[in-house]
Protein backbone atom coordinates (compact mmCIF):
# COMPACT_ATOMS: atom_id res chain seq x y z
CA UNK A 1 0.00 0.00 0.00
CA UNK A 2 1.15 3.29 -0.60
CA UNK A 3 1.48 5.40 1.94
CA UNK A 4 3.09 8.47 0.98
CA UNK A 5 -1.11 10.08 0.01
CA UNK A 6 -1.83 9.26 4.33
CA UNK A 7 0.90 11.99 5.43
CA UNK A 8 -1.83 14.67 5.91
CA UNK A 9 -3.89 12.36 8.51
CA UNK A 10 -0.48 11.89 10.39
CA UNK A 11 -0.61 8.11 10.44
CA UNK A 12 1.99 6.24 12.33
CA UNK A 13 3.01 2.91 10.54
CA UNK A 14 3.53 0.20 12.62
CA UNK A 15 3.19 -2.59 10.72
CA UNK A 16 3.69 -3.89 6.62
CA UNK A 17 3.40 -6.85 5.41
CA UNK A 18 3.17 -7.98 1.69
CA UNK A 19 -0.87 -7.39 1.52
CA UNK A 20 -1.96 -7.12 5.56
CA UNK A 21 -0.89 -3.17 7.13
CA UNK A 22 -1.82 -2.02 10.29
CA UNK A 23 -1.65 2.00 10.76
CA UNK A 24 -2.58 4.18 14.07
CA UNK A 25 -3.97 7.15 13.50
CA UNK A 26 -5.78 10.14 16.22
CA UNK A 27 -9.28 9.42 17.04
CA UNK A 28 -10.43 12.89 15.71
CA UNK A 29 -9.04 12.07 12.31
CA UNK A 30 -10.41 8.06 11.97
CA UNK A 31 -13.42 9.42 10.32
CA UNK A 32 -11.58 11.52 7.48
CA UNK A 33 -9.28 8.79 6.95
CA UNK A 34 -12.00 5.97 6.44
CA UNK A 35 -13.83 8.15 4.40
CA UNK A 36 -10.63 8.92 2.13
CA UNK A 37 -9.88 5.02 2.00
CA UNK A 38 -13.20 4.32 1.06
CA UNK A 39 -13.52 6.48 -1.55
CA UNK A 40 -9.76 7.12 -3.18
CA UNK A 41 -10.02 4.27 -6.39
CA UNK A 42 -6.36 3.77 -5.07
CA UNK A 43 -7.59 1.94 -1.71
CA UNK A 44 -11.37 1.28 -2.53
CA UNK A 45 -11.67 -0.52 0.58
CA UNK A 46 -15.49 -1.01 0.35
CA UNK A 47 -16.12 -3.42 3.00
CA UNK A 48 -15.37 -3.19 6.60
CA UNK A 49 -14.93 -6.64 8.25
CA UNK A 50 -15.18 -6.07 11.71
CA UNK A 51 -14.02 -3.93 14.95
CA UNK A 52 -11.88 -5.19 17.16
CA UNK A 53 -11.42 -3.85 20.42
CA UNK A 54 -8.86 -4.44 22.97
CA UNK A 55 -8.10 -3.83 26.70
CA UNK A 56 -4.44 -2.82 27.03
CA UNK A 57 -4.82 -2.14 30.94
CA UNK A 58 -3.83 1.75 30.92
CA UNK A 59 -6.46 1.92 27.51
CA UNK A 60 -7.84 0.30 24.76
CA UNK A 61 -7.06 -0.22 21.70
CA UNK A 62 -9.76 -0.08 18.52
CA UNK A 63 -8.94 -2.29 15.24
CA UNK A 64 -10.85 -1.50 12.35
CA UNK A 65 -10.50 -4.16 9.98
CA UNK A 66 -10.93 -3.35 6.05
CA UNK A 67 -11.09 -5.11 3.21
CA UNK A 68 -10.77 -4.27 -0.58
CA UNK A 69 -13.28 -6.50 -2.38
CA UNK A 70 -11.37 -5.39 -6.02
CA UNK A 71 -8.35 -5.07 -5.48
CA UNK A 72 -7.96 -7.79 -2.47
CA UNK A 73 -5.84 -5.82 -0.05
CA UNK A 74 -6.46 -5.68 3.82
CA UNK A 75 -5.64 -2.86 6.43
CA UNK A 76 -5.86 -2.02 10.17
CA UNK A 77 -6.38 1.15 11.52
CA UNK A 78 -5.85 1.33 15.11
CA UNK A 79 -6.60 4.13 17.73
CA UNK A 80 -6.05 4.43 21.19
CA UNK A 81 -8.66 5.23 23.28
CA UNK A 82 -8.66 6.90 26.54
CA UNK A 83 -9.56 4.79 29.73
CA UNK A 84 -10.99 7.51 31.72
CA UNK A 85 -13.26 8.79 29.27
CA UNK A 86 -13.77 6.08 26.35
CA UNK A 87 -15.39 8.53 23.69
CA UNK A 88 -14.80 7.40 20.07
CA UNK A 89 -16.70 9.00 17.28
CA UNK A 90 -18.97 6.95 15.23
CA UNK A 91 -18.29 5.37 11.72
CA UNK A 92 -21.82 4.10 11.22
CA UNK A 93 -22.18 7.09 8.46
CA UNK A 94 -19.65 5.58 6.25
CA UNK A 95 -19.82 1.97 6.98
CA UNK A 96 -23.73 1.14 7.96
CA UNK A 97 -22.29 -2.75 9.39
CA UNK A 98 -20.59 -0.57 12.20
CA UNK A 99 -23.57 -0.59 14.25
CA UNK A 100 -23.71 -3.67 15.86
CA UNK A 101 -20.13 -3.41 16.19
CA UNK A 102 -20.39 -0.39 18.08
CA UNK A 103 -23.29 -1.65 20.50
CA UNK A 104 -21.63 -5.17 20.77
CA UNK A 105 -18.18 -2.89 22.18
CA UNK A 106 -20.15 -0.40 24.01
CA UNK A 107 -22.03 -3.45 26.00
CA UNK A 108 -18.75 -5.52 26.63
CA UNK A 109 -15.85 -3.00 27.03
CA UNK A 110 -18.55 0.34 28.10
CA UNK A 111 -16.36 2.67 25.11
CA UNK A 112 -18.59 5.42 24.08
CA UNK A 113 -19.58 6.10 20.30
CA UNK A 114 -20.22 9.97 20.10
CA UNK A 115 -23.54 10.52 17.56
CA UNK A 116 -24.73 6.87 17.43
CA UNK A 117 -27.72 6.79 17.53
CA UNK A 118 -29.50 4.15 19.32
CA UNK A 119 -26.21 3.02 20.89
CA UNK A 120 -27.73 -0.26 23.48
CA UNK A 121 -26.72 -3.27 25.05
CA UNK A 122 -26.79 -6.16 22.41
CA UNK A 123 -25.95 -9.37 24.32
CA UNK A 124 -26.07 -8.45 27.91
CA UNK A 125 -29.77 -7.97 29.36
CA UNK A 126 -30.84 -4.25 30.17
CA UNK A 127 -29.69 -2.95 33.02
CA UNK A 128 -26.34 -5.18 33.89
CA UNK A 129 -23.44 -3.21 35.30
CA UNK A 130 -20.39 -3.79 34.75
CA UNK A 131 -18.81 -4.42 30.95
CA UNK A 132 -17.74 -8.15 30.97
CA UNK A 133 -14.30 -7.87 28.55
CA UNK A 134 -12.97 -5.70 30.65
CA UNK A 135 -9.83 -7.05 32.07
CA UNK A 136 -10.66 -5.67 35.45
CA UNK A 137 -14.39 -7.11 35.39
CA UNK A 138 -15.35 -8.60 38.46
CA UNK A 139 -19.01 -10.18 38.40
CA UNK A 140 -20.53 -9.07 42.17
CA UNK A 141 -24.04 -8.28 41.02
CA UNK A 142 -26.20 -9.15 43.92
CA UNK A 143 -29.16 -9.76 42.10
CA UNK A 144 -27.60 -13.17 40.83
CA UNK A 145 -28.43 -16.16 42.67
CA UNK A 146 -24.75 -17.46 42.87
CA UNK A 147 -22.88 -14.34 43.91
CA UNK A 148 -25.46 -13.86 47.19
CA UNK A 149 -24.68 -17.43 48.16
CA UNK A 150 -20.94 -16.81 48.30
CA UNK A 151 -21.53 -13.62 50.38
CA UNK A 152 -23.51 -16.10 52.88
CA UNK A 153 -20.53 -18.40 52.71
CA UNK A 154 -18.39 -15.69 53.58
CA UNK A 155 -20.79 -14.22 56.08
CA UNK A 156 -20.27 -17.79 57.71
CA UNK B 1 -53.30 4.75 7.80
CA UNK B 2 -53.21 6.21 11.28
CA UNK B 3 -50.50 4.50 13.82
CA UNK B 4 -53.60 3.21 15.25
CA UNK B 5 -54.01 0.75 12.36
CA UNK B 6 -49.97 -0.51 13.38
CA UNK B 7 -49.54 -3.54 14.83
CA UNK B 8 -46.86 -4.47 16.71
CA UNK B 9 -45.80 -8.27 16.82
CA UNK B 10 -43.22 -10.23 18.76
CA UNK B 11 -41.86 -13.42 16.90
CA UNK B 12 -39.27 -15.30 18.42
CA UNK B 13 -36.95 -15.90 20.82
CA UNK B 14 -39.04 -19.64 20.57
CA UNK B 15 -39.51 -19.91 17.14
CA UNK B 16 -38.99 -22.90 15.13
CA UNK B 17 -38.45 -21.06 12.05
CA UNK B 18 -35.80 -18.88 13.40
CA UNK B 19 -33.09 -22.03 13.72
CA UNK B 20 -31.99 -20.73 17.46
CA UNK B 21 -33.08 -17.85 19.51
CA UNK B 22 -33.68 -14.81 17.89
CA UNK B 23 -36.68 -12.38 18.58
CA UNK B 24 -38.09 -9.87 16.02
CA UNK B 25 -40.02 -7.19 17.05
CA UNK B 26 -42.03 -6.12 13.94
CA UNK B 27 -44.51 -3.70 13.06
CA UNK B 28 -47.28 -4.42 10.88
CA UNK B 29 -49.64 -2.65 8.62
CA UNK B 30 -52.40 -4.77 7.38
CA UNK B 31 -50.18 -7.56 5.68
CA UNK B 32 -47.12 -5.29 5.22
CA UNK B 33 -44.41 -5.06 7.46
CA UNK B 34 -43.03 -1.49 8.47
CA UNK B 35 -40.27 -2.13 10.61
CA UNK B 36 -38.05 -4.76 12.16
CA UNK B 37 -35.98 -4.56 14.85
CA UNK B 38 -34.19 -7.88 15.46
CA UNK B 39 -32.97 -8.55 19.19
CA UNK B 40 -30.21 -11.25 19.55
CA UNK B 41 -27.94 -12.16 22.96
CA UNK B 42 -30.24 -14.94 23.71
CA UNK B 43 -27.93 -17.04 22.81
CA UNK B 44 -24.36 -15.34 24.35
CA UNK B 45 -21.76 -17.84 26.09
CA UNK B 46 -18.98 -15.46 26.27
CA UNK B 47 -16.89 -17.47 23.82
CA UNK B 48 -14.58 -14.46 24.06
CA UNK B 49 -13.93 -13.90 27.71
CA UNK B 50 -13.62 -17.84 28.11
CA UNK B 51 -10.67 -17.81 25.72
CA UNK B 52 -9.09 -15.71 28.26
CA UNK B 53 -8.99 -18.11 31.13
CA UNK B 54 -8.01 -21.22 29.47
CA UNK B 55 -4.86 -22.33 27.74
CA UNK B 56 -4.16 -22.31 24.13
CA UNK B 57 -4.97 -25.87 23.62
CA UNK B 58 -7.92 -25.84 26.20
CA UNK B 59 -9.88 -23.36 23.95
CA UNK B 60 -9.74 -25.28 20.69
CA UNK B 61 -12.59 -27.40 21.88
CA UNK B 62 -14.74 -24.72 22.52
CA UNK B 63 -14.25 -23.09 19.11
CA UNK B 64 -16.64 -25.81 17.29
CA UNK B 65 -19.52 -24.76 19.21
CA UNK B 66 -19.53 -21.39 17.59
CA UNK B 67 -20.99 -22.53 14.47
CA UNK B 68 -22.25 -26.02 15.30
CA UNK B 69 -22.71 -26.98 11.60
CA UNK B 70 -19.60 -25.92 9.84
CA UNK B 71 -17.17 -26.94 13.22
CA UNK B 72 -14.10 -27.20 10.57
CA UNK B 73 -13.98 -23.73 9.29
CA UNK B 74 -14.01 -22.24 13.30
CA UNK B 75 -10.96 -24.29 14.67
CA UNK B 76 -9.23 -23.87 11.09
CA UNK B 77 -9.40 -20.17 11.68
CA UNK B 78 -8.34 -20.14 15.15
CA UNK B 79 -5.73 -23.13 14.74
CA UNK B 80 -4.31 -21.16 11.78
CA UNK B 81 -3.94 -17.92 13.60
CA UNK B 82 -2.04 -19.38 16.32
CA UNK B 83 0.19 -21.29 14.02
CA UNK B 84 1.01 -17.98 12.03
CA UNK B 85 1.93 -16.50 15.77
CA UNK B 86 4.14 -19.57 16.31
CA UNK B 87 5.43 -19.97 12.96
CA UNK B 88 5.05 -23.76 13.07
CA UNK B 89 4.73 -25.24 9.76
CA UNK B 90 1.97 -27.08 8.16
CA UNK B 91 2.74 -30.28 6.16
CA UNK B 92 0.82 -30.22 2.89
CA UNK B 93 -1.15 -33.82 3.49
CA UNK B 94 -2.43 -32.23 6.92
CA UNK B 95 -3.39 -29.13 4.27
CA UNK B 96 -5.21 -31.52 1.81
CA UNK B 97 -7.07 -33.64 4.82
CA UNK B 98 -8.26 -29.97 6.20
CA UNK B 99 -9.45 -28.97 2.92
CA UNK B 100 -11.17 -32.08 2.25
CA UNK B 101 -12.87 -31.77 5.93
CA UNK B 102 -13.70 -28.40 5.41
CA UNK B 103 -15.71 -28.72 1.77
CA UNK B 104 -17.59 -31.55 2.92
CA UNK B 105 -18.39 -29.57 6.05
CA UNK B 106 -19.91 -26.93 3.51
CA UNK B 107 -21.83 -29.31 1.71
CA UNK B 108 -22.88 -30.99 4.89
CA UNK B 109 -24.19 -27.45 6.09
CA UNK B 110 -25.61 -26.48 2.27
CA UNK B 111 -27.77 -29.51 2.74
CA UNK B 112 -29.00 -28.75 6.04
CA UNK B 113 -30.00 -24.84 5.00
CA UNK B 114 -31.53 -26.13 1.86
CA UNK B 115 -33.77 -28.98 3.65
CA UNK B 116 -34.81 -26.17 6.25
CA UNK B 117 -35.42 -23.00 4.55
CA UNK B 118 -38.24 -25.34 2.05
CA UNK B 119 -39.48 -26.24 5.41
CA UNK B 120 -39.83 -22.80 6.53
CA UNK B 121 -42.06 -22.40 3.04
CA UNK B 122 -44.23 -25.37 3.94
CA UNK B 123 -42.18 -27.44 1.77
CA UNK B 124 -42.06 -30.48 4.10
CA UNK B 125 -40.06 -33.49 1.77
CA UNK B 126 -37.23 -31.80 0.64
CA UNK B 127 -36.09 -31.92 4.93
CA UNK B 128 -36.52 -35.52 4.29
CA UNK B 129 -34.02 -36.23 0.99
CA UNK B 130 -31.55 -33.35 2.47
CA UNK B 131 -30.78 -35.31 5.95
CA UNK B 132 -30.82 -38.42 4.39
CA UNK B 133 -27.77 -37.64 2.35
CA UNK B 134 -26.31 -35.15 5.18
CA UNK B 135 -26.34 -37.97 7.38
CA UNK B 136 -24.36 -40.14 4.82
CA UNK B 137 -21.36 -37.27 5.62
CA UNK B 138 -21.98 -37.15 9.52
CA UNK B 139 -21.24 -40.64 9.24
CA UNK B 140 -18.04 -40.14 7.95
CA UNK B 141 -16.94 -37.48 10.14
CA UNK B 142 -18.58 -39.84 13.02
CA UNK B 143 -16.08 -42.36 11.73
CA UNK B 144 -13.53 -39.84 11.44
CA UNK B 145 -13.50 -37.89 14.57
CA UNK B 146 -15.90 -40.01 16.69
CA UNK B 147 -18.27 -36.70 16.35
CA UNK B 148 -20.88 -35.73 14.66
CA UNK B 149 -20.63 -32.18 14.92
CA UNK B 150 -18.17 -30.88 17.21
CA UNK B 151 -15.16 -32.66 15.91
CA UNK B 152 -11.98 -31.40 17.44
CA UNK B 153 -9.51 -32.64 15.02
CA UNK B 154 -7.53 -30.38 13.81
CA UNK B 155 -4.35 -28.98 16.41
CA UNK B 156 -1.75 -26.70 15.72
CA UNK B 157 0.29 -27.81 13.22
CA UNK B 158 -1.58 -30.99 11.81
CA UNK B 159 -3.82 -33.24 13.22
CA UNK B 160 -5.31 -35.64 15.34
CA UNK B 161 -4.20 -38.68 13.28
CA UNK B 162 -4.24 -39.17 9.51
CA UNK B 163 -7.02 -41.17 7.46
CA UNK B 164 -7.66 -44.37 6.20
CA UNK B 165 -7.58 -45.68 2.31
CA UNK B 166 -10.64 -47.08 3.68
CA UNK B 167 -12.69 -43.91 4.36
CA UNK B 168 -11.43 -42.06 1.21
CA UNK B 169 -12.97 -44.40 -0.58
CA UNK B 170 -16.55 -44.50 1.24
CA UNK B 171 -16.01 -41.07 -0.20
CA UNK B 172 -14.96 -41.56 -3.58
CA UNK B 173 -18.74 -43.64 -3.40
CA UNK B 174 -20.10 -40.91 -2.14
CA UNK B 175 -19.02 -38.22 -4.13
CA UNK B 176 -20.22 -40.69 -7.34
CA UNK B 177 -23.90 -40.65 -6.45
CA UNK B 178 -24.31 -37.21 -5.01
CA UNK B 179 -24.58 -35.37 -8.38
CA UNK B 180 -27.38 -36.78 -9.10
CA UNK B 181 -29.24 -36.21 -5.72
CA UNK B 182 -28.52 -32.78 -6.21
CA UNK B 183 -30.13 -33.14 -9.60
CA UNK B 184 -32.85 -34.89 -8.17
CA UNK B 185 -33.30 -31.34 -5.83
CA UNK B 186 -33.55 -29.19 -8.47
CA UNK B 187 -35.81 -31.00 -10.44
CA UNK B 188 -38.03 -30.81 -7.72
CA UNK B 189 -37.40 -26.77 -6.69
CA UNK B 190 -35.92 -24.94 -9.15
CA UNK B 191 -39.21 -25.01 -11.48
CA UNK B 192 -41.49 -25.81 -8.58
CA UNK B 193 -43.85 -23.05 -9.88
CA UNK B 194 -44.58 -22.32 -6.33
CA UNK B 195 -41.50 -22.06 -5.06
CA UNK B 196 -40.34 -19.65 -7.43
CA UNK B 197 -43.33 -16.97 -7.12
CA UNK B 198 -42.27 -17.12 -3.34
CA UNK B 199 -38.64 -16.60 -3.81
CA UNK B 200 -38.05 -14.61 -7.00
CA UNK B 201 -37.60 -10.73 -6.95
CA UNK B 202 -38.31 -11.13 -2.91
CA UNK B 203 -35.83 -9.83 -0.59
CA UNK B 204 -33.61 -8.05 -3.12
CA UNK B 205 -30.12 -6.92 -1.92
CA UNK B 206 -28.30 -4.54 -3.99
CA UNK B 207 -24.59 -4.91 -4.39
CA UNK B 208 -24.44 -1.06 -2.75
CA UNK B 209 -26.19 -2.22 0.66
CA UNK B 210 -24.30 -5.44 0.49
CA UNK B 211 -20.83 -4.35 0.90
CA UNK B 212 -22.75 -1.04 3.32
CA UNK B 213 -23.68 -3.96 5.62
CA UNK B 214 -20.43 -6.42 5.03
CA UNK B 215 -22.58 -8.77 3.56
CA UNK B 216 -20.05 -12.13 2.68
CA UNK B 217 -20.14 -15.45 1.58
CA UNK B 218 -23.45 -16.73 -0.53
CA UNK B 219 -25.22 -13.84 0.15
CA UNK B 220 -22.68 -11.22 -1.51
CA UNK B 221 -22.24 -13.65 -4.75
CA UNK B 222 -26.07 -13.78 -5.32
CA UNK B 223 -25.55 -9.87 -6.10
CA UNK B 224 -23.39 -10.19 -8.13
CA UNK B 225 -20.01 -9.65 -6.74
CA UNK B 226 -17.31 -11.97 -7.00
CA UNK B 227 -15.76 -12.10 -3.66
CA UNK B 228 -13.91 -15.47 -2.38
CA UNK B 229 -11.28 -15.61 -0.10
CA UNK B 230 -10.09 -19.11 -1.60
CA UNK B 231 -9.74 -17.71 -4.65
CA UNK B 232 -7.58 -14.27 -3.39
CA UNK B 233 -3.94 -14.32 -3.66
CA UNK B 234 -3.62 -14.81 0.19
CA UNK B 235 -5.78 -17.26 0.59
CA UNK B 236 -8.00 -17.25 4.04
CA UNK B 237 -5.11 -14.96 5.60
CA UNK B 238 -1.90 -13.03 4.37
CA UNK B 239 0.07 -15.59 5.76
CA UNK B 240 3.67 -16.90 4.93
CA UNK B 241 1.76 -20.69 5.25
CA UNK B 242 -0.44 -20.73 2.03
CA UNK B 243 -3.37 -22.94 1.68
CA UNK B 244 -3.53 -25.15 -0.89
CA UNK B 245 -6.59 -23.57 -2.57
CA UNK B 246 -4.61 -21.96 -5.32
CA UNK B 247 -3.59 -25.66 -6.59
CA UNK B 248 -7.09 -26.35 -7.41
CA UNK B 249 -9.43 -26.07 -10.08
CA UNK B 250 -13.06 -24.93 -9.52
CA UNK B 251 -15.24 -22.27 -10.18
CA UNK B 252 -17.28 -19.70 -7.77
CA UNK B 253 -20.50 -19.46 -8.74
CA UNK B 254 -22.44 -15.61 -8.79
CA UNK B 255 -25.80 -14.74 -9.94
CA UNK B 256 -26.81 -11.47 -10.58
CA UNK B 257 -30.47 -10.00 -8.99
CA UNK B 258 -29.52 -10.82 -5.24
CA UNK B 259 -33.62 -11.99 -4.49
CA UNK B 260 -33.98 -15.05 -2.36
CA UNK B 261 -33.97 -17.28 -5.13
CA UNK B 262 -30.50 -16.47 -6.26
CA UNK B 263 -29.40 -16.71 -3.15
CA UNK B 264 -30.39 -20.70 -3.32
CA UNK B 265 -29.44 -20.95 -7.19
CA UNK B 266 -25.56 -20.21 -5.52
CA UNK B 267 -25.73 -22.40 -2.91
CA UNK B 268 -27.01 -25.31 -4.68
CA UNK B 269 -24.09 -24.61 -7.38
CA UNK B 270 -22.10 -24.14 -5.00
CA UNK B 271 -22.30 -27.79 -3.45
CA UNK B 272 -21.44 -28.83 -6.95
CA UNK B 273 -18.00 -27.08 -6.82
CA UNK B 274 -17.70 -28.67 -3.31
CA UNK B 275 -18.12 -31.92 -4.64
CA UNK B 276 -15.40 -31.27 -7.36
CA UNK B 277 -13.26 -30.10 -4.85
CA UNK B 278 -13.56 -33.14 -2.69
CA UNK B 279 -12.86 -35.36 -5.39
CA UNK B 280 -9.43 -33.72 -6.17
CA UNK B 281 -8.48 -33.96 -3.24
CA UNK B 282 -9.53 -37.36 -2.72
CA UNK B 283 -7.21 -38.17 -5.29
CA UNK B 284 -4.46 -35.92 -4.17
CA UNK B 285 -4.45 -37.90 -0.67
CA UNK B 286 -4.87 -41.42 -2.94
CA UNK B 287 -1.53 -40.52 -4.35
CA UNK B 288 0.71 -39.33 -1.87
CA UNK B 289 1.95 -39.45 1.15
CA UNK B 290 3.06 -37.55 4.44
CA UNK B 291 3.16 -36.94 8.15
CA UNK B 292 -0.36 -35.39 9.75
CA UNK B 293 0.55 -35.38 13.80
CA UNK B 294 1.79 -31.95 14.88
CA UNK B 295 4.95 -31.70 15.91
CA UNK B 296 3.81 -30.03 18.83
CA UNK B 297 4.31 -32.51 21.79
CA UNK B 298 3.71 -29.99 25.12
CA UNK B 299 0.49 -29.47 26.04
CA UNK B 300 1.22 -26.07 27.35
CA UNK B 301 2.29 -23.90 24.20
CA UNK B 302 3.89 -20.79 24.74
CA UNK B 303 2.75 -18.46 22.04
CA UNK B 304 5.25 -15.46 21.27
CA UNK B 305 3.88 -12.12 21.84
CA UNK B 306 1.97 -10.69 18.47
CA UNK B 307 -1.09 -10.55 17.05
CA UNK B 308 -2.84 -12.10 13.65
CA UNK B 309 -6.10 -12.48 11.99
CA UNK B 310 -6.89 -15.42 9.95
CA UNK B 311 -10.07 -15.28 7.58
CA UNK B 312 -12.17 -17.91 6.26
CA UNK B 313 -14.37 -18.60 3.51
CA UNK B 314 -16.83 -20.65 5.99
CA UNK B 315 -20.62 -21.53 4.44
CA UNK B 316 -21.91 -18.34 5.85
CA UNK B 317 -19.10 -15.84 4.93
CA UNK B 318 -16.08 -14.84 6.06
CA UNK B 319 -14.73 -16.10 9.25
CA UNK B 320 -12.35 -14.32 11.10
CA UNK B 321 -10.59 -15.11 14.19
CA UNK B 322 -8.41 -12.35 15.80
CA UNK B 323 -5.38 -13.53 18.37
CA UNK B 324 -3.68 -11.49 20.50
CA UNK B 325 -1.30 -12.94 22.65
CA UNK B 326 1.34 -11.25 25.34
CA UNK B 327 3.65 -14.42 25.33
CA UNK B 328 2.08 -16.41 28.01
CA UNK B 329 0.07 -19.75 27.54
CA UNK B 330 -3.10 -17.71 27.36
CA UNK B 331 -4.49 -15.77 24.74
CA UNK B 332 -4.79 -12.01 25.72
CA UNK B 333 -7.78 -11.32 23.72
CA UNK B 334 -9.58 -13.71 20.86
CA UNK B 335 -12.07 -11.94 19.03
CA UNK B 336 -14.81 -13.80 16.08
CA UNK B 337 -16.06 -12.02 13.19
CA UNK B 338 -19.11 -14.38 11.56
CA UNK B 339 -21.26 -14.12 8.35
CA UNK B 340 -24.43 -14.69 10.28
CA UNK B 341 -23.46 -11.46 12.51
CA UNK B 342 -23.61 -8.82 10.00
CA UNK B 343 -26.52 -10.66 8.25
CA UNK B 344 -28.97 -10.11 11.12
CA UNK B 345 -28.04 -6.41 10.76
CA UNK B 346 -29.69 -5.81 7.13
CA UNK B 347 -32.66 -7.96 7.85
CA UNK B 348 -34.63 -4.79 8.63
CA UNK B 349 -33.60 -3.34 5.30
CA UNK B 350 -34.77 -5.98 3.13
CA UNK B 351 -38.01 -6.73 5.56
CA UNK B 352 -38.75 -2.95 4.72
CA UNK B 353 -42.47 -2.82 2.54
CA UNK B 354 -42.43 -6.71 2.52
CA UNK B 355 -45.41 -8.53 3.13
CA UNK B 356 -45.15 -10.78 6.20
CA UNK B 357 -45.92 -13.93 5.01
CA UNK B 358 -42.28 -13.39 2.74
CA UNK B 359 -40.52 -13.44 6.28
CA UNK B 360 -39.31 -16.10 6.41
CA UNK B 361 -39.11 -16.58 2.84
CA UNK B 362 -36.34 -13.73 3.12
CA UNK B 363 -35.20 -14.64 6.40
CA UNK B 364 -34.12 -18.78 5.54
CA UNK B 365 -32.77 -17.51 2.19
CA UNK B 366 -30.00 -15.40 4.30
CA UNK B 367 -28.71 -18.54 6.25
CA UNK B 368 -28.63 -17.51 9.74
CA UNK B 369 -27.55 -19.48 12.42
CA UNK B 370 -28.03 -18.18 16.21
CA UNK B 371 -25.05 -19.27 17.91
CA UNK B 372 -22.87 -17.59 15.45
CA UNK B 373 -24.45 -14.56 15.73
CA UNK B 374 -24.47 -14.47 19.82
CA UNK B 375 -21.30 -16.30 20.30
Amino acid sequence: MNFDVLEKFNVEIIKKENSFDKIRVEASKLCDLLNFLKNNAEFDFDRLNTIIAIDLIDNFELIYDLHSTQIGQHTQISIIVDRNSPKVPSITEIFKSAYFDECEIFDLFGIEFTNNKNLKRLFMPKGWIGHPLRKDYKQTDERLSWNEKEEVNGKQ
Amino acid sequence: MTTKNKLKINIGPQHPSTHGVLRLVLELEGEIIKSCEPVIGYLHRGMEKMAESHTYLQYLPIVDRIDYLSGFFNSFAYCNAVENLTQIEVSKRSQYIRVLTMEMNRLSSHLLWLGTFLLDMGATSPLFYTFRDREVILSLFEELTGQRLMYNYYTFGGLRHDVSSDWLDKITDFVKIMPKKIQDYENIITNNPIFTTRTKNIGIMSKNSALQYSITGPNLRATGINVDSRKTIHPFACSPIQLIYPELDFQIPTAQNGDSFDRYKVRVEEMKACLKLISQCVDWLKSNSGEVISPIKQPLLKVPEGEFISNVEAPRGVCSCYVKSDGSTKPYRVKWRTGSFYAVQILPKLLENAFYPDLMAIFGSLDVILPEVDR
